[in-house]
């Protein structure tokens, strides 16, 4: 074999795939050796790289391990973000109650009213259109019984005695 | 008897952390196919008819796929002193 071998003839000899006499040539021609004896060092290289160290962390796969945190961290984010939402779309929302009208308090003062001073289960208004228009307290009624205390025509001494009465303790052996 | 060394060999040193990102970035370029032919063939010293069985290819194609790598990875440790 007289013509240099090409560099696939080299590799196919460093593979030991290459013919007995390739292999010949190479040993005789010069040229055919140092092309030989480089591509082998840097093939061998190549070897030691890669089983005896290891891979190295690249830019991309750094800049993916960083990312992973910071996504995860987002999604929790967003994931509160619309919990919160949603939470806040479907409860009422609470506004601070209106200031009463004056004619509503007006009312409900009435109300109170007529319900804090009623007498007898009556209001106390009809009691007073009763004294105002003279409506006429029976001779049985008198002062006796509830009804003296809508009466006009009892005595106010005596009035106030039976109220007196009221908060005196009953009459006891004692 | 030769204990193993601790410190990295004369050639770890001379190759350089530089080339060795190359040689390493030059493999992951390689295709999946090429990468398992390369390793079983080289790093593992496997045989050709081997790796062809193993892979289910023929023997010319696993000479083919060998070839492809180790002209790229030869490439990347091609300014080795």
């Amino acid at each position: 074999m007289k013509r240099c071998l090409s560099t696939k003839a080299l590799l196919r000899l460093y593979t030991r795939d290459g013919t007995e006499e390739q292999r010949r040539h190479v040993d005789t021609c010069g040229a055919c050796s140092r092309c030989y004896q480089r591509m082998s060092r840097e093939l061998e290289a190549v070897k030691r790289v890669l089983l005896d160290t290891e891979e190295p962390v690249t830019a991309v796969a750094a800049r993916t391990r960083l990312w992973v945190p910071v996504s995860a961290v987002a999604t929790a984010l967003i994931a509160l973000v619309l919990l919160w939402s949603n939470s806040a779309v479907r409860s009422p929302v609470r506004r601070a109650p209106q200031p009463m009208q004056a004619h509503e308090a007006a009312a409900v003062l009435e109300d109170v009213s007529l319900t804090m001073f009623s007498i007898e289960g009556r209001p106390a208004t009809l009691v007073q259109e009763a004294r105002l228009f003279g409506s006429p307290v029976t001779e049985e009624s008198g002062c006796e019984g509830p009804d003296w205390f809508a009466s006009a025509e009892c005595d106010e001494r005596a009035h106030v005695d039976r109220l007196l009465n009221l908060f005196e303790p009953p009459d006891s052996d004692l | 008897m030769a204990l193993p060394a601790a410190d990295p060999t004369p050639e770890q040193v001379a190759i350089g952390r530089e080339t060795q990102e190359r040689i390493w970035r030059a493999f992951r370029e390689l295709s999946g196919r090429q990468r398992e032919v390369f390793v079983l063939r080289q790093l593992e010293g496997w045989s050709t008819e081997a790796v062809a069985t193993a892979l289910g290819l023929r023997e010319g194609s696993v000479k083919s796929h060998l070839f492809r790598a180790m002209s790229h990875l030869r490439a990347a440790a091609a300014d080795l002193p």
